[in-house]
């Protein structure tokens, strides 16, 4: 419709008597309409091309064209105006049959009145108008569905890009750590060769000298270690391999490390772990490089002649077991403690500022005992000493399921239980089963094997990355199979067990992490009865 | 029947003998100064130190030598640890071998990964020698050299 509210109309008739009868009729109503007359099919085309209109009329019958085809022809040119047909004859085929080609509704010639041939010219005018919303609409629609998909195809894309990515960063942390570590490896094993006088006599002052290289060989070892947990650490490619592990074998490993520190410095360093203590479950190599990092710090700040004592104690009240690092040294005032613990508190904030005093190791230390889903503390007491202390649960799945989600972020985004089995199953194939899916163990999820053959993942994702989740174990899966020398992995089943909402609290969540916990055991019973 | 086992244990008790009368020790490692380290200190006994630089290398001495005992690193260029202890398992003449494990990775999977294998025992690099002596001894009788 034109501004003035006139509809605006091509009348295609080669009767000049039926035109002036039309013409007539509009005027006679209230709605302005205002009228373009063509003889000819071809001056109705070109009359489209060059102005806008509201509505065709046209004569089904005119010289240089006839029938339906007529309608054919002009819908072809404007499929956005309304065409309303003008026929002879009341016939209801002719009607259905030039609807069928694009018509909007047609007049009879020998019922023109006034008021009917206004009503039927407004009224396609206006469907005309909705039918070419609704196309723009599905138009829109289609656009955006494009637009969707192609983002879609770009994020996953971006994502295989980005998992390649993480890969190849952490092969590379590896790496880098392991070739860093080598050439120390060799430099302390020399001294010790040299400082054992295997090759010969050495004066004691060569070999107090030798020993300083060791200790600070030592030490270059774990500030390689600690900056590449750091790095790790600030990447979010630090994973936890929890498993049950004895606390007195982890100690057994980085005793003769310590010992020679604290005995250079002239240090009693005394180790008090019961044989009755549970095992831990907890990551051994983080739970290592925690208890190193305490004790280097404890026999760096104790005078020669301090005691420095490692100690573990079960609690088992919490399903613990806590392990602390108490020193004669001079102690610590609140100020000092305080600051430490601010220091803890902005652990995300934490960078490499300080390598000296209690810097980067403390952190560090913090940090993996969170990975160990433990808390570090500290008890000071200015000139009789300082205790650091954290604690790891044992292998009590409630409580370590109750510290994995204490430690989750605040606003974590939806917690899934993923149960996985396998159905027929030698130690050995659960071992490799088990080893495979540690495989998939991201930074904060947590994986259980409740019974043997069957593991629990908690995860937390949001809902709509399940799927993917579960493709990536698929094709992670499919990779492992290929060029297994010891054949395929055991075919698995996956089942998600549970989805939290918004609305659920802890309590609930973990309610529902102990029933999963109990339908593991019995699916397990099921499963590996109906295989037998 | 009562000949063919008594062939069979006399078989046996001979390939042990020849084995503690001088036990050679397969070293598969890719760093050269850990080589030399190992040998300078098992030079005070009597024992044939075989150098293999790459898992596959390690193999072929493996079957070769025959020798009492292997030391492997995990990681190496051209055959790794696990690769090595997988063939070794394949084969019958070298599937009862000892394998120790001595590995500069931190990773604990690692140490999962060796037991897998087969490893009778994992050491973490940098190896107090000491401890590393206490699991060769398990598999092989060591005499001071005279």
């Amino acid at each position: 419709m034109s501004d003035h509210g006139a509809i605006r109309i091509l009348l295609l008739e080669d009767d000049l008597d039926d035109y002036e009868l039309f013409v007539k009729h509009l005027r006679r109503t209230e709605q302005h309409f205002v009228v373009d007359h063509v003889p000819a099919m071809q001056d109705a085309l070109q009359a489209l091309q060059v102005k806008q209109y509201d509505a065709v009329l046209a004569d089904l019958n005119v010289p240089d064209s006839n029938g339906h085809d007529t309608i054919k022809r002009l819908k072809c040119e404007c499929n956005t105006i309304p065409i309303i047909a003008i026929t002879g004859v009341d016939d209801p085929d002719v009607a259905r049959n030039i609807l069928s080609v694009g018509a909007q509704d047609y007049i009879v010639k020998a019922e023109l009145s006034c008021r009917s041939v206004s009503r039927i010219i407004v009224h396609a005018v206006h469907r005309q108008r909705a039918v070419n919303e609704i196309a723009d609409l599905v138009g829109e629609l289609e656009k955006r569905e494009n637009l969707l998909q192609d983002q879609a195809l770009l994020l996953r894309r971006k994502n295989e890009k980005l998992n390649s990515l993480y890969r190849t960063a952490q092969e590379l942390v590896d790496n880098v750590s392991h070739d860093l570590r080598t050439p120390l490896t060799v430099i302390k094993d020399f001294v010790g060769i040299l400082s054992e006088e295997i090759l010969g006599p050495v004066n004691e002052k060569q070999k107090s000298l030798l020993d300083r290289i060791n200790i600070r060989t030592d030490d270059l070892a774990i500030m390689v270690d600690d900056l590449l947990d750091v790095s790790k650490l600030g990447a979010g490619l630090l994973g936890a391999w929890r498993r049950a592990t004895s606390v007195a074998e982890v100690v057994d490993g980085i005793l003769p490390m310590l010992e020679q520190r604290s005995s250079t410095r002239k240090i009693d360093f005394r180790i008090d772990i019961p044989s009755s203590l549970p095992k831990a479950f907890c990551d051994a190599e983080k739970l290592s490089r925690v208890i190193t990092n305490l004790c280097v710090n404890a026999i760096k700040f104790t005078p020669e002649g301090g005691d420095v004592c490692l100690w573990a104690t079960h609690d088992p009240v919490e399903h613990g077991i806590t392990v602390g690092i108490t020193d004669t040294g001079d102690g610590m005032d609140v100020a000092s403690l305080n600051r430490i613990f601010e220091r803890f508190q902005q652990l995300e904030r934490s960078s490499i500022d300080s390598t000296k005093g209690f810097g980067l190791g403390l952190n560090i230390a913090q940090q993996l005992s969170r990975l160990n889903l433990g808390e570090l503390a500290v008890e000071s007491e200015v000139g009789k000493g300082s205790t650091f202390s954290f604690s790891v649960p044992c292998q009590e799945y409630h409580e370590v399921f109750r510290r994995w989600l204490h430690y989750l972020p605040k606003t974590f985004e939806c917690v899934h239980f993923i149960r996985i089995e396998i159905a027929e199953c030698t130690a050995k194939e659960i071992e490799e089963f088990d080893f495979f899916l540690s495989c998939m163990l991201r930074r904060d999820d947590l994986l259980l094997q409740p019974v043997p053959g069957a593991w629990l993942f908690a995860l937390d994702i949001p809902k709509s990355e399940f799927q993917r989740w579960e493709e990536r174990l698929s094709k992670k899966f499919t990779e492992a199979n290929r060029n297994r020398p010891l054949g395929p992995l055991p075919d698995y089943f996956v089942s998600a067990v549970f989805r939290s909402d918004d609305t659920q609290s802890h309590e609930e969540i973990i309610e529902a992490f102990d029933f999963a916990l109990q339908r593991c055991a019995r699916s397990r019973t099921e499963l590996v009865g109906a295989v037998e | 029947m009562t000949n063919t086992s008594d062939c069979y244990c006399a078989e046996r008790s001979g390939t042990s003998y020849t084995k503690s009368a001088r036990p050679k020790i397969l070293v598969v490692d890719d760093d050269a100064d850990i080589q030399s380290g190992i040998e300078i200190r098992l030079k005070e006994f009597d024992v044939e130190i075989l150098h293999a630089y790459h898992g596959m290398q390690g193999v072929n001495l493996a079957i070769e030598k025959q020798p009492s005992l292997i030391i492997a690193d995990m990681a190496m260029p051209n055959g790794s640890g696990e690769y090595l202890m997988r063939c070794l398992e394949n084969q019958d003449s070298t599937r009862s071998l000892p394998v120790i494990v001595m590995t500069g990775m931190r990773d604990p999977r690692i140490r999962n990964q060796a037991k897998r294998c087969g490893a009778a025992a994992y050491l973490q690099k940098p190896v107090v020698f000491e401890r590393l002596l206490d699991e060769i001894q398990q598999h092989v009788q060591l005499d001071k050299s005279t």
